[in-house]
């Protein structure tokens, strides 16, 4: 059997097996794992419920991940000689140490910054002048008078969608320095752009992506927008296969004009009616429903503002009549809504009020 | 120009000598040490004591190529400037690897499970244990402290779920562990924890044993550079030679290693900023005997002094007074003293009553002077790069009270006094 004939056989055997669910991550049979193989470490992912999901790699999973974001270095035209400040999470969350880690195979120095603090962030950056910030849209937006602009060659982007209007303002901002953003989550690190920023290249071979489709478990043709599938071809300590991420997008294979013929991915954003609040910290408009209609035993006409303000994000739900018990009770259960949202309102970073408008 | 010679000839044990003359090789190319020869000679005899340590850890004193480097870490520094901790990618793993064979030392192995709960970030600590433990081939759960006790119970229940059984923590982050957390599940999950950044009294040893059965084992280290770690039995702090020199000395001369002096640390795996002789004021002598753990490295004991007493807040932080005066200098009138207190709560989280005495005569300028309070604050919360996250991050607050020097004193026990040092250098 030939390589090609080898390939498309494991292939037909993915397909065979069924779909992943947020709900698969989270059972025993991970907990088994954890307890009788050695050499893991455990990350978090944000969930839908009150407990985080724990996804399991082992050092050989992290050592491929890191090689496979190195590629996206390279892609970035940046691998070698930068400086880069990797402004993420260092602890619990995934993305921060794989970025660093892969930064320094590429023969990058690396300052990790987890602070939330501006006149600290701003004195390590001060005192370092970075070549490349790599770090979540809203960050950028919230750091970008302290980010140091001088020296600055290029900005790398994940854990959040960037919308074009949002790329435009950075971008001046940032003196028209190229932003590159990555396209992964905890499960999976899936692709990244080139310069021509049109699509997330990925390679077949670590990150092999499937689209499905909407309304039935029909696996869509290139080109049209469903629901993307994830196989996960570097994690082998917690097998990821065909998990359904929620994302909706579509898969191009023809050859990108900076001259990569690897396939691409095109985001066009959640399944779910998705409010990004900050750090890649996401609430679903379906979940806050799902608690409106829990204590208010009905569903009122209601309308979710996500805003900034001072450095305070505020999650606003305007409603037109409501006792001040339910009130307490609906901001309890919201703030509570997910591991990641208890967090921020406990760290002070996000205050959910429930307006009443007559 | 001034000549310096290593001296290790009381060492007994062998010493490593190739270790050395690279490093003071690696020293030639730091400004750090431009006016130093640096001679290596296991005859000499006649020490010569480098001048103090201030801003060692500074960019401008890399004996490396930029190039070379894969991290800049931070921590401390003062209300000017920071410390700047830069690795090469040798160093890194040559570090690691020791503390990952101190960890065995104290009977880490991959059957162990291990919830790191050190800072990460820009700090070192985090990144550096969770190496280690790699190397080891342990399961781990990085996780940092967070300051509310929710999510320090949430962290736990992952943690339980993994079957940790050892904390690789701080002391103080282990007490606010201990505080947001079932101190009897600690009991029934936890029987060992690695506690380093600072030093550990037996009596929290004692606490931590009798009340939850927690082997708690102590690390050494000043300013970021690793020295060594204790053994089951808590004689000393084991250190590898071929890793890590130690000198003892007074003002003058070498002592005798089996003496109490104080120390320089010459760390042979240092490069990016080479550690030759970083003189440090807690005092210390040697034990060469073997001790019962097995082991053939050296112990350090350490002699509890006052000297650069560091006292702690809640989330890992801690602080010397000479810090506080550093940091109250930027004030016009000059303090008689000033008195701080630090109250805890019960999620943890610490008040701190800054008492500020000044001259009769000086209290009018100070009514006069605007936004005098946040200026005070403000300087004592830029104290250190630490300090300034922990006041961020709400694990303490700062009160400012003032008083005029001729008031009663205060009956409060547990004051910390901090004298203005200007007038101290006055003096």
């Amino acid at each position: 059997m030939n390589r090609d004939s080898s390939r498309k056989e494991i292939i037909r055997k993915l397909k065979s097996l069924p779909f992943m669910g947020e709900a698969n991550l989270s059972s025993k049979i991970n907990e088994l794992l954890f307890k009788n193989e050695k050499d893991l470490r455990v990350y978090f992912t944000s969930g839908t419920t009150k407990r985080p999901k724990a996804i399991y790699s082992s050092s050989g999973d992290i050592e491929r991940t890191e090689d496979y974001i190195k590629w996206f270095c390279e892609v970035e035209g940046i691998a070698g000689g930068e400086t880069v400040a990797v402004m993420m999470d260092h602890s619990l969350w995934a993305v921060g140490p794989l970025t660093c880690l892969a930064h320094i195979k590429a023969g990058n120095l690396v300052i990790p910054i987890d602070l939330r603090n501006k006149n600290a962030i701003k004195e390590i950056l001060d005192s370092v002048n970075p070549t490349v910030i790599s770090t979540l849209p809203s960050k950028l937006e919230e750091f970008h008078k302290i980010i140091p602009k001088k020296k600055l060659k290029a900005i790398e982007t994940t854990g959040e969608p960037m919308s074009q209007k949002q790329r435009e303002r950075l971008k001046k901002i940032f003196n028209n320095v190229n932003i590159f953003d990555a396209y992964g989550m905890t499960e999976g690190v899936i692709g990244v752009e080139c310069k021509y920023h049109n699509g997330y290249h990925y390679d077949e071979n670590k990150a092999y992506l499937e689209i499905k489709s909407f309304r039935s478990n029909k696996i869509l043709e290139e080109n049209i927008y469903g629901e993307i599938i994830l196989t996960n071809l570097l994690s082998m300590a917690q097998p990821i296969i065909r998990y359904q991420t929620g994302d909706v997008g579509k898969i191009k294979r023809e050859r990108c004009l900076c001259g990569l013929n690897t396939p691409r991915i095109f985001l066009k954003g959640r399944m779910a009616k998705t409010h990004y609040i900050l750090d890649g910290v996401r609430i679903k408009k379906e979940s806050v429903k799902d608690i409106l209609k829990n204590v208010l035993k009905t569903l009122p006409k209601y309308k979710i503002k996500i805003q900034s303000n001072k450095g305070l994000m505020t999650i606003e739900i305007n409603l037109s009549e409501i006792s001040e018990t339910k009130r307490r009770l609906l901001i309890k259960k919201i703030s509570e809504i997910n591991f990641d949202i208890l967090n921020l309102t406990k760290t002070g970073q996000l205050k959910v009020s429930i307006m009443v408008k007559a | 120009m001034i000549s310096c010679k290593l001296q290790m000839s009381k060492n007994p044990k062998k010493v490593n000598h190739e270790g050395i003359r690279n490093l003071l090789k690696l020293a030639k190319k730091s400004e750090y040490y431009r006016d130093f020869i640096f001679e290596f000679s296991k005859k000499s005899r006649k020490p010569i004591i480098t001048s103090g340590n201030n801003h060692l850890f500074d960019i401008k004193n890399l004996a490396v190529d930029t190039k070379k480097l894969i991290y800049y870490f931070f921590d401390g520094g003062g209300v000017n400037y920071l410390n700047i901790f830069p690795f090469t990618k040798k160093e890194w793993e040559k570090r690691n690897e020791y503390i990952a064979d101190c960890y065995k030392l104290v009977g880490i192995s991959n059957k162990d499970s291990a919830w790191i709960s050190l800072p990460y970030g820009p700090w070192i600590d985090g990144h550096m244990s969770q190496d280690a433990v790699r190397l080891i081939g342990c399961n781990f759960l990085p996780a940092t402290l967070s300051n509310n006790q929710i999510m320090m119970q949430r962290i736990w229940q992952e943690a339980q779920q993994m079957d940790v059984n050892l904390i690789i923590s701080s002391p103080s982050i282990l007490r606010f562990i201990e505080k947001s957390i079932n101190g009897l599940e600690l009991s029934s999950k936890i029987n060992k924890a690695i506690l380093s950044k600072d030093l550990v009294s037996k009596r929290y040893k004692k606490y931590f044993k009798n009340k939850y059965n927690i082997d708690v084992f102590n690390v050494y280290q000043v300013d970021n550079i690793f020295i060594g770690i204790e053994c089951k039995y808590h004689n000393g702090f084991h250190y590898d030679p071929d890793r890590v020199l130690i000198e003892i000395v007074n003002e003058r001369s070498h002592l005798e290693m089996v003496k109490y002096g104080n120390m320089l640390i010459t760390s042979l795996i240092s490069e990016a900023i080479p550690v030759i002789r970083y003189k440090i004021n807690n005092k210390a002598k040697i034990n060469f005997n073997l001790c019962r753990c097995g082991s053939n490295w050296p112990r350090l004991n350490i002699k509890e002094t006052n000297i650069d007493k560091k006292y702690e807040i809640s989330g890992g932080v801690n602080f010397s007074s000479s810090q506080i005066s550093n940091a109250l200098s930027v004030l016009k009138p000059k303090f008689k003293e000033c008195l701080l207190e630090i109250i805890e709560n019960k999620e943890g989280k610490c008040l701190m009553n800054f008492y500020i005495k000044f001259k009769n005569s000086d209290i009018e300028k100070i009514k006069n002077e605007k936004k005098f309070i946040e200026k005070i604050k403000n300087s004592l919360e830029n104290m250190s790069l630490n300090f300034k996250d922990a006041i961020f991050e709400g694990y303490a607050e700062i009160v400012i009270y003032f008083r005029v020097s001729n008031s009663k004193k205060s009956k409060k026990i547990n004051l910390i006094k901090i004298k203005d040092k200007r007038i101290l250098n006055q003096k």
